[in-house]
């Protein structure tokens, strides 16, 4: 559906509107009318990430608390993390607020309620990110990275042998991405296999014993915690620590997940 | 009376003083100008002043619902916490959230008169009502509420506005929300002050309440529906906020005396105050800071006092 959607949203922009800008479609097919943002919020890391790869980072005025990255996004005034500061996000008069529609729903009804142009993004694969970013480069009219991400993507060597491979992002409960989400589509690219098939299940240590990962991708801070696990020496996988950013958040530094598995992969 | 006119007077004045206050630093004029329309109209109309008044409403909701619980079970501990009833509401409120059901009011008030009905059946005895049975049933099936409520929690779908319910706060104050809270909490305090001489006959005891002619079984129906109305409807508002129920109906009566004709008034504007001040903590000197934290980093403290004042 959300390929669908997003078929539909590439074909359907750049149609010239007289005087009050172009219509672009967003993640949740709504026709949206933007007219060359200047000043423009973002209040979601990923999304926040992809502005700064179509070259229109120096156009955000305000970004959640959990934009991190790049670097300059941290200088930026704070909108909140659990919950929004609409008043200080209005203070800041945008143009226009980039969101999700499938995290922030409600959210995105308040801001257009309260008179702001919200436009959604919900990239679910790498390929999709780097259309998204693509989609941004139109509506800013500025020359980003999306052309660099294509041709990187286009050059990916997958790894040989089809190595099965485990990800977990939290150590307690084990907390990890099996083949439905983004980072299985990662894994996939790359070559391995993911031995779990649901999106973002908990799973038990037991489970993942019995399915027997060669390479298990440690995406928090306590790699100690998995090798302190009974049956982790006889199991005899390699283990892999990796940013939890680069993979968790479905932002144009997914590229750089998908050539770090390849290598983590050989 | 002086004491009601001095909170009502304290009342206004924090009511208008969190009209002025915000991130976006506007100036009293511009504020005055903003509630007129122009330009910061969508700031001042749209975001202060519903906040504002949801969050003086929740506060008076919550301190009336704390009064009646502790006429009801005659226990100065009571509140809706302690008897489970903002557990049950908390877990109608994210059922909804889970499901994505816009109803979010029906849902905690299920919740809520759900836990009710269940704390109501297993405190029950030929006998009556005995308060040991109701703050034990209450104690129990709130922590159930809770377990639930985490069981839902660890699919991690929706775990911001979860969060949300659980951790109190007030940033989706809406216009529609003043319109639920506000005109529920006029009409609950004109039926319980209208009450207010059976109320006062009801804490003398069951024994003597029912000697002097008052109904105790209905009536304590009546106050654990209304008391719990008033709970579901401030946690489906804005989430989970501890003390107020507790705190507010104290210091009223501390500064009122027990009489419910001057009591129910005095901790329903304690209530207000209470949380318009926390609030205006959250927007000022802990931007991000859940209001329930703000609360109860007050409201502790000031609990602890006020139970070394009563063992003096």
């Amino acid at each position: 559906m959300k390929r669908l959607l997003l078929v539909i949203l590439l074909l359907g922009c750049e149609r010239q509107v007289p005087k009050h800008g172009r219509e672009f479609v967003d993640s949740r097919g709504k026709t949206v009318v933007i007219a060359n943002p200047l000043r423009v919020v973002s209040i979601i890391p990923s999304i926040t990430e992809m502005v700064y790869a179509a070259g229109a980072g120096h156009r955000l005025v305000g970004v959640s608390d959990y934009c991190d990255y790049p670097e300059d996004a941290r200088a930026l005034p704070r909108l909140g993390g659990t919950t929004l500061d609409y008043e200080r996000l209005l203070s800041l008069k945008p143009d226009l607020v980039l969101s999700s529609q499938s995290l922030h729903r409600e959210r995105n009804e308040r801001l257009e309620q309260l008179g702001c142009t919200v436009f959604t993004l919900d990239p679910a694969t790498l390929e999709e990110v780097i259309q998204a970013v693509a989609l941004l480069e139109k509506i800013f009219d500025t020359r980003g990275r999306s052309e660099e991400l294509r041709r990187r993507l286009a050059s990916v060597r997958p790894a040989t042998g089809e190595p099965r491979v485990f990800f977990e992002y939290g150590a307690g409960p084990i907390y990890a991405a099996g083949r439905k989400s983004h980072i299985g589509d990662i894994i996939a690219r790359a070559g391995g296999r993911n031995v779990l098939e649901d999106a973002w299940p908990v799973v038990e240590w037991e489970k993942v014993l019995t399915l027997r990962p060669q390479i298990v991708l440690v995406a928090h801070h306590e790699p100690d915690k998995v090798r302190g696990r009974p049956g982790w020496a006889e199991l005899g996988a390699k283990l892999c620590v990796v940013d939890p950013d680069l993979f968790l958040r479905a932002g144009p530094r997914l590229m750089d997940a998908l050539e770090l598995t390849v290598r983590l992969l050989q | 009376m002086r004491w009601i006119a001095a909170l009502l007077v304290a009342s206004l004045a924090l009511l208008c003083a969190s009209l002025m206050i915000g991130p976006a630093g506007l100036s009293m004029a511009q504020v005055m100008e903003g509630l007129m329309g122009g330009e910061h109209t969508t700031i001042v109309r749209e975001l202060r002043l519903p906040r504002t008044l949801l969050g003086f409403a929740v506060g008076a909701l919550l301190a009336l619902a704390g009064g009646l619980y502790q006429t009801l079970f005659r226990n100065p501990l009571a509140d809706p916490f302690v008897v489970g009833v903002s557990g049950g509401a908390a877990l109608g409120a994210v059922i909804a959230t889970v499901l994505e059901i816009p109803a979010t009011n029906v849902f905690a008030f299920g919740g809520g008169l759900a836990t009710m009905l269940v704390v109501y059946r297993l405190a029950s005895t030929r006998q009556g009502l005995p308060v040991v049975n109701l703050l034990l049933a209450g104690f129990a099936v709130g922590t159930l509420a809770g377990a639930l409520i985490a069981i839902l929690l660890a699919r991690r779908q929706n775990w911001e506005r979860i969060m949300g319910v659980l951790m109190g706060h007030l940033s989706d104050a809406t216009w529609a929300r003043v319109a639920v809270t506000a005109p529920l909490l006029l009409v609950m305090f004109a039926v319980m002050w209208a009450l207010s001489r059976r109320l006062d006959i009801l804490t003398l005891g069951e024994e003597g309440a029912h000697g002097l002619g008052v109904d105790v079984e209905r009536m304590k129906r009546a106050l654990f529906f209304a008391a719990t109305l008033a709970t579901a409807t401030a946690v489906s508002n804005c989430g989970i906020v501890g003390f107020v129920g507790l705190v507010a109906p104290h210091i009223a009566r501390l500064l009122v005396g027990p009489r419910h004709a001057v009591f129910l008034p005095a901790a329903l504007l304690c209530g207000g105050i209470f949380l318009t001040l926390a609030d205006i903590g959250v927007r000022t000197v802990f931007p991000g800071v859940p209001l329930s934290a703000v609360a109860a980093l007050v409201g502790a403290p000031f609990f602890v006092y006020l139970l070394r004042l009563r063992n003096r």
